[in-house]
């Protein structure tokens, strides 16, 4: 007995000293990405504005506004795409009886092989790239391209995060709402649903959050580059990699894609955290 | 087994070589049981008996645990309820359910009593605010709760949210009601005042209780089963049970020796 509560002490001191030591690391890192957003504030208020438009001579050009636009019109397309059967085949993996033959295939697809749809993108994109050119990438199906290859890559993400969600809500209101004579799909509207919404919300903004970023990597494989609608992501890394000119041009408008990157994805996972843990707290 | 009763009363559940699987668990083991229209039968029994397995077989209930599996024949008023065909929602809002744990849905007090109302296809404002103050009211708990009506009903004290789950039960106009260890999770006192409920709901309904509490099934029921390993090892009219039961399992039981 006398040993096991020496060792007890030495765990809970143990614990105590990796809590510490993980606060302080989080602290650290914490203090660190606002320091670095700091700094890129403070570039940008130094360069100003109108040093940002002065890069646009520069051989790449300041083409904020585009890539923008080509990246929302990329999750203007990914986005609704991937949502529909992303809810339909959560709710048949949550309650068979809520699925059709077809949304029960799916996710019985998705349980067994959710590496699939990845699989099945890269080798389109291969092909896209072997026999680049042959698809016009300047026109909107490029984009409509690339928009439905980031639906299907993140269908499995995103219907495992809304079953997971759908999940967290406690099985007794289903069995309660149907013992008191609802049908399936009623006790997961009326009942489920409204309970897990804002977990499916926070998974939501995280996947499209995660799709943005994605946005580069899928035109990158599409042979998009060099065209003039660069999703942001692109030009970020085009500039990163092939910026030729001086720093004094260089720094700003990276500077400012960057800050707006780290923005938008801290933005994405800040809401979908909040949501969550108002999701949590109310299940408390 | 059937117990004796009289049979020129209207047979209101005619349960028929009843088995139920969890996997390869036999957890019921092919009972026969017919309740009379308007009769109050208690199952007793140890934990784990099958006790539950039976209410919830009723109701099509197992149908919600893929590990389940049901066999043998259940009749409400002559009409089969384990066929394909069942309405089973509407099964379920003849049969209602009221379990061990209140089942009380994250809504307002009124929202869980119009419940399965509304899942009916009732929205007419004035019928659901009858059927809920009717409901509310066999319950005995209209005085207390009409001005909370639209508070959260997981708000109440657990036996109130017990009562309301039975008022949510009710308002769909049930024939038979299964109450499945309904005191189990109250204080004696909270106990003692949903045993009130459930008495004053004897004359109205065919109401079936599972139950540990044998002072509870003594003061409710007309009929009482007891379980072992999922079959009946005794069962007829309540008094005769409790005071002279023919089988020494059942005496023990009572006598609380058969816990183990």
């Amino acid at each position: 007995m006398g040993m096991s509560a020496a060792r007890a002490r030495r765990d809970r001191s143990g614990r105590a000293l990796a809590s510490f030591v993980e606060g302080v690391a989080i602290w650290l890192s914490g203090t660190l990405i606002v320091a670095l957003a700091a700094a890129f504030i403070a570039i940008l208020a130094i360069d100003g504005w109108q040093g940002l438009k002065a890069t646009s001579s520069s051989p790449i050009g300041f083409d904020l506004t585009t890539s923008l636009v080509a990246s929302g019109y990329i999750l203007g397309i990914a986005v609704p795409l991937v949502i529909v059967p992303s809810f339909l085949a959560a709710a048949a993996g949550y309650d068979v009886s809520l699925g059709g033959p077809l949304t029960r295939w799916l996710v019985t697809s998705l349980r067994v092989g959710p590496m699939t749809p990845a699989i099945a993108v890269g080798a389109a994109a291969l092909w896209f790239s072997v026999r680049g050119g042959q698809v016009p990438m300047y026109s909107s199906q490029g984009i409509i391209i690339a928009g439905i290859a980031l639906a299907v890559l993140n269908l499995p993400v995103l219907t495992r995060r809304i079953l997971a969600g759908v999940r967290e809500v406690p099985d007794r209101w289903r069995i309660a709402a149907l013992a008191a004579g609802a049908a399936p799909h009623t006790a997961f509207l009326n009942v489920i649903m409204p309970r897990a919404l804002p977990t499916i919300l926070g998974a939501l903004l995280a996947t499209a959050g995660r799709m943005f970023g994605e946005t580069a990597i899928i035109v990158v494989v599409l042979n998009y580059a060099g065209t003039p609608l660069t999703p942001v992501t692109l030009d970020l890394w085009r500039r990163l990699t092939q910026q030729p000119g001086g720093a004094a041009t260089a720094v700003a408008p990276l500077a400012t894609e960057t800050l707006l990157l780290v923005t938008v994805i801290v933005a994405f996972r800040f809401a979908a955290r909040l949501l969550q843990g108002r999701r949590r707290s109310e299940a408390a | 087994m059937t117990p004796d009763h009289p049979t020129s009363v209207e047979i209101k559940l005619e349960v028929r070589d009843l088995h139920v699987w969890f996997d390869k668990r036999h957890a019921v083991r092919g009972i026969t049981l017919d309740i009379a229209d308007r009769k109050t039968v208690a199952l007793i029994g140890a934990t784990g008996s099958g006790r539950s397995a039976v209410l919830r077989a009723l109701n099509r209930l197992h149908d919600l645990d893929p590990a389940a599996r049901v066999e043998g024949s259940v009749k409400i008023d002559g009409a089969e309820v384990l066929g394909q065909s069942t309405d089973v929602p509407a099964l379920r809002r003849r049969m209602g359910m009221i379990f061990g744990e209140p089942a009380t849905l994250p809504l307002s007090v009124y929202e869980n009593v119009v419940f399965g109302l509304r899942a009916k296809g009732v929205s007419e404002q004035r019928t659901l605010d009858a059927a809920c103050e009717r409901a509310l009211r066999q319950v005995m708990l209209w005085d207390s709760l009409q001005k909370q009506l639209h508070e959260s009903a997981l708000s109440l004290p657990l036996d109130w949210q017990q009562r309301v789950c039975i008022a949510r039960a009710l308002a769909v106009g049930p024939e038979v009601l299964l109450f499945d260890d309904p005191s189990s999770k109250l204080d004696p006192v909270a106990a003692q005042q949903l045993d009130d409920v459930i008495f004053r709901l004897r004359r109205d309904f065919t109401i079936l209780i599972a139950t540990n509490d044998l002072h509870q099934a003594a003061r409710l029921s007309d009929l009482t089963f007891y379980m072992i390993d999922g079959e009946i090892a005794e069962s007829g009219e309540t008094l005769t049970i409790f005071s002279r039961p023919t089988d020494s399992r059942t005496e023990d039981f009572l006598a609380g020796r058969a816990w183990s």
